[in-house]
């Protein structure tokens, strides 16, 4: 096991309550058999509308930003100077880095409110120990298996996170589109595998965007074309339709279906404010393209969270995107702090930019916004301060072990968990001293809160009720 | 201070070789691995099968047809009819019992569909129709034959070994997956046999290094060769030989740092120089036969710092210590499951279904044909590519729902649709490298060598070693070009990978004759001598519905789409159409087709 910390089996008030009540129908109504779903969930179920999932990619180095206050031999660039009042947690002094707010070149993010990601770490819930398999002897430090975990939750695991997701928000999204509104599905930019899913959940992979912008979702048939080549066009496909057996002709039709669905999605993705080169100054959620260019950039993650922001708009409820590459087996010394760089401006970025747009359905974005930050594991220098070659490794200690994962958005500041630390490790040899969560519960706690129907996932896992207590 | 003392080593080994007069580096010659130590003569059988133009016999004429909620039955009389038949082909053989046999008919076959189906199974492309007449002629099976003689089928071969072994640069040594790469070419060339391929495989760098730890290792081979997970007690057995494999980083001298796989040294005694007479038991497989493996360190042996053990890399290792590993594939291979699930993978791939388990004769004439030629795998796939139960048509209707009473109907590879479009429409586009699934990877180390050996791969890459990945982000998003990570390839129908295809023939056809488009060269959508300006009238029109059906959808139009395109043409003409703004929009409206997809 990954934690020898036993706890008492008790029965808490909560627990005690849903028991009493349970007791009480049954004796109230013996034979009455009311089929409804059953969920372990969260007291935040729901409040979250929009995910913002960051992989920091390659495995990263947990010790070293969001679990800094241990020993050198896990983070040799040691913790931070200051850090936000109220915050639990341990920042490195990585996450102090803000090349993009120094000098008068980079004023402009000053102006519209960014900081250094060490000024709100109090607004950031830390779960120092997230765990693939609490109950494995040791790490998987496997780069093709961790990432597999990482992705969809297992070794060998066939259906991604965010499919998962699509499909547990199949009911709402039918629901909106009945009352005439057509809303997307949750997005991977750039990250095939978080797009698998076979079987009952093939059709609801997310959409895998990869480098580029919406332009290749949004030709319009229906303006491009004359009438007489839309006749061709679908005389073809009728012919061909009626000329296959009856065995083969559902996949054909499903083809020829789908070719009416995507006027619906063609209509959203050809809206200018997807085009986040333009440069807008027009305010859309009360921010312009031209200001989330200047707090995020124009390239990499940046640019794929300006995206994210804007598909929110369309009712998107989540986006997955990687951030860096952090497996630096040499010149971590070096390399690490510009990678870090980036993704504090994303952090801080990303903070700034929810509380100034104003959310459709009323309040910030910030309000209805989860941020999460992972990696497919940790990484460890075994007993050194980096290993021979300048950088770490991924094995099977502690080290690779615990994903220290941060959170922040709305849902954490109103649990009053902003700057509260979920657990606890020793800072000599990092063996926990508090709660370890599977990653399984993460993920699940992720849907909880969007309102996904997560019934028929991860069975032995439940989200993580400790975010409400 | 180490690092000083590696990059001193590394420059003098750069240096030693150079002096000593190794041959410089070659980005063509990568592969290095225990493939290399196989298939090295001549092919193991003559490739001359037979079996490729079989008679068809018609059904034998029966009182009623039987019930297809149920399993027709062959009595007698029917197995008589189909050892009457003489029928060569091993599938054709086998299905007679659940075909002809019991009264049932095939669909006919439609040369246009079938020499199709053949292009797109075999060298991955769609053809013209120009091609596919000129490329099937002479029966079934002088053309499969050419088909499977052409470098574009041991292509599509590797490029499917690459989805199947899931090949990641991230995750194993790039020279093992190069060297993988050629040992499945050797596979195609009847080089090697089947039962020596997964020998070679079960210990391959690409499963030993993919796979964590040594029971993962064993759920996978058992998943490739067998098709099914082990049973617990055989995958505690076997595991045990795989216990010696470690996942650890190899230096390369010029490549820098890659994932690979080493040797530990296990059930040693203390002092590392014999076996320990109470460990060794932990290195010894006992379920198909005695088979103990340890080695001793020698020479080769090195610490690794992760593990703190010594270790060996694969590199080194001898070709009587590679036989000695490869006992798992070995004994997989004796048993008759094995040669099962070798050509049930061949029949589902190319029928699209699994046929095997409604007609199991098929399968056990199949076995006795691989058998039979030595192993030789292309025999099997020479077999199914012959068979009525492949070529017949998808058209029609048939008075059961038998499944192999109409031919198959698949989805084409992301890859085959886009490149097809292109060869077809004269298009240009760049593509992906089934041996390199992360590219960026490879440049992240910054060498010289890393960029030659993209340079010579199928990545386009600049001058500055910009890598052009806009055709695998597309192939991407409809299943092709897989990273490997997590999953592999998929094929699916959805909105988003209809609208990428809709947005994709947009662009290639351009039926707006958008200045900003560079789409497909005109002249190859217009017949020879039409100009671009050329008034439309109904001739005209059907003139050019007549070249694009043949080069675009690979058929000539029937006169039903004739007439249509007459009719479009005057439509077109009211509103002083030219040739080009007539050729465009046709192109979209064949191109984006369902029958351009599905084949």
């Amino acid at each position: 096991m990954s934690d020898d910390t036993k706890k008492k089996v008790t029965l808490g008030r909560r627990g005690l309550l849903k028991g009493l009540g349970a007791a009480t129908t049954a004796a109230a109504f013996p034979t009455l058999w009311l089929p409804n779903k059953a969920y372990a969930q969260t007291a935040g179920r729901g409040e979250v509308e929009h995910l913002i999932y960051i992989r920091l990619s390659g495995g990263f180095r947990f010790t070293t930003a969001f679990n800094g206050e241990v020993s050198d031999d896990f983070n040799p660039f040691g913790r931070a100077s200051a850090k936000a009042p109220g915050t639990e947690w341990g920042p490195s002094s990585l996450l102090e880095m803000a090349s993009w707010l120094e000098g008068a070149e980079n004023a402009a993010r000053v102006d519209l409110g960014m900081q250094p990601v060490t000024a709100f770490t109090n607004e950031i819930a830390v779960l120092p120990c997230v765990d693939h398999e609490p109950f494995s002897a040791r790490a998987d430090g496997n780069h093709g298996t961790g990432l597999e975990r990482f992705l969809t939750g297992y070794v060998g695991g066939t259906t991604s996170f965010l499919t998962y997701l699509n499909y547990g928000l199949r009911e709402k999204v039918a629901q909106e589109g009945a009352e005439g509104r057509t809303v997307l599905p949750a997005f991977s930019l750039g990250e095939a595998g978080m797009a698998l899913g076979g079987g009952i959940y093939s059709g609801y992979r997310p959409p895998v965007l990869d480098g580029g912008g919406f332009e290749r979702f949004g030709f319009d048939p229906d303006s491009n074309l004359p009438a007489w080549a839309v006749g061709i066009a679908n005389n073809l496909d009728k012919r061909f339709r009626d000329k296959v057996h009856t065995g083969v002709r559902p996949s054909v039709e499903a083809y020829q279906q789908t070719r009416e669905a995507t006027r619906a999605y063609g209509r959203i993705f050809r809206d200018p404010i997807l085009r986040v080169d333009a440069f807008s100054d027009e305010k859309v959620d009360g921010i312009s393209n031209r200001d989330l260019v200047t707090m995020f950039g124009e390239q990499g993650a940046g640019r794929s969270a300006i995206l994210a922001l804007r598909l929110f708009h369309f009712g998107c409820p989540a986006v997955f995107l990687n951030q860096g590459f952090y497996d630096f087996h040499s010149n971590e010394d070096d390399g690490l702090r510009e990678e870090l760089d980036g993704a504090n401006r994303l952090l801080s970025g990303l903070r700034t930019a929810l509380k100034l747009m104003a959310h459709p359905k009323g309040g910030t974005y910030w309000d209805k916004t989860l941020v999460v930050l992972g990696s497919e594991f940790g990484r460890t220098a075994n007993g050194n301060k980096f290993n021979s070659a300048g950088g770490s490794d991924h094995s099977s200690d502690l080290a690779t072990r615990w994903m220290s994962m941060p959170m922040m958005g709305g849902v954490i500041d109103r649990a009053g968990k902003g700057g509260r630390s979920l657990g606890q490790t020793r800072a000599s040899d990092l063996k926990a001293m508090g709660q370890v969560y599977s990653y399984r519960a993460v993920l699940k706690t992720m849907m909880d809160l969007l309102g996904a129907d997560h019934s028929t996932v991860f069975p032995a896992d439940n989200p993580i009720e400790d975010l409400f207590l | 201070m180490k690092r000083s003392l590696t990059l001193v080593l590394t420059t003098l080994a750069v240096l030693g070789s150079a002096c000593w007069g190794e041959p410089a580096f070659d980005p063509e010659k990568l592969a290095v691995g225990p493939g290399g130590l196989v298939g090295n003569g001549e092919p193991v059988s003559s490739g001359e099968f037979a079996g490729g133009d079989d008679a068809l016999p018609a059904p034998r004429q029966v009182e009623t047809l039987p019930d297809d909620t149920r399993p027709p039955d062959c009595d007698g009389a029917c197995v008589a009819y189909c050892d009457a038949a003489n029928l060569e082909n091993p599938v054709n053989r086998g299905l007679c019992r659940s075909l002809w046999g019991v009264g049932l008919s095939h669909r006919p076959l439609n040369p246009a569909e079938a020499c199709r189906r053949l292009f797109v199974d075999m060298i991955g492309r769609v053809p013209g129709a120009e091609e596919a007449e000129a490329t099937c002629s002479g029966g079934w099976g002088d053309t499969v034959r050419r088909l499977m003689e052409t470098p574009e089928f041991i292509f599509i071969n590797q490029r499917r070994a690459a989805d199947k072994f899931l090949y990641s640069n991230e995750v194993v040594n790039l020279q093992a997956i190069y060297d993988m790469d050629r040992l499945v070419e050797k596979l195609y060339q009847g080089k090697v046999p089947y039962d020596q391929f997964a020998a070679v495989v079960s210990a391959h760098p690409v499963l030993t290094r993919r796979h964590a730890d040594a029971g993962d290792k064993v759920d996978a081979l058992f998943q490739l060769f067998l098709g099914r997970p082990p049973f617990e007690f055989e995958r505690a057995d076997m595991a045990r030989i795989y216990s010696l494999w470690h996942s650890g980083y190899y230096e390369h001298p010029l490549l820098g740092r890659m994932p690979d796989a080493f040797i530990r040294y296990r059930c040693l005694t203390e002092d590392n120089k014999e076996v320990d007479p109470v460990k060794k038991g932990e290195c010894t497989s006992v379920v198909w036969g005695y088979h103990e493996l340890v080695f001793l360190p020698d020479v080769r042996a090195a610490i690794d710092q992760q593990i703190r053990e010594l270790t060996m890399w694969n590199g080194l290792l001898g070709p009587d210590e590679w036989a000695q590993l490869q006992t798992p594939g070995r004994v997989l291979s004796q048993e008759i499951p094995f040669w099962e699930r070798a050509v049930d993978e061949v029949l589902e791939r190319y029928l699209g279904y699994e046929l095997s388990p409604k007609a199991p004769e098929v399968r056990a004439e199949l076995v006795r044909w691989l058998l039979d030629h030595r192993g030789d795998i292309r025999s099997v796939h020479y077999a199914v590519l012959t068979s009525a139960a492949y070529l017949q048509s998808a058209y029609g209707t048939t008075p059961t729902s038998y499944r192999w009473t109409y031919g198959p109907l698949k989805q084409m590879d992301a890859e085959v649709w886009i490149d097809s479009m292109a060869l077809n429409s004269g298009y240009t586009t760049t593509s992906c490298d089934h041996r390199i699934a992360q590219p960026e990877n490879l440049l992240r180390n910054g060498s010289l060598a890393s960029y030659r050996v993209l340079q010579s791969s199928k990545w386009d890459i600049d001058k500055e070693g910009r890598i052009d990945e806009s055709y695998a982000n597309l192939a991407r998003t409809l299943g092709g070009c897989p990273e490997n990570i997590v999953g592999g390839r998929f094929r699916v129908v959805s909105i988003l990978t209809t609208g990428t295809q809709l947005a994709f023939v947009g662009d290639l056809c351009n039926p707006t004759l958008d200045d900003q488009v560079n789409g497909a060269p005109l002249e190859r959508l217009l017949p020879g001598g039409v100009e671009a300006g050329a008034p439309v009238n109904g001739d005209l029109a059907a003139e050019i519905a007549t070249h694009q059906y043949r080069t675009l959808l690979g058929r000539a139009p029937t006169d039903e789409e004739l007439t249509e395109a007459r009719d479009a043409g005057a439509q077109c003409a009211q509103d002083s159409c030219g040739a080009e703004q007539f050729a465009r929009p046709l192109c979209f409206a064949l191109l984006s087709s369902a029958e351009r997809l599905f084949y």
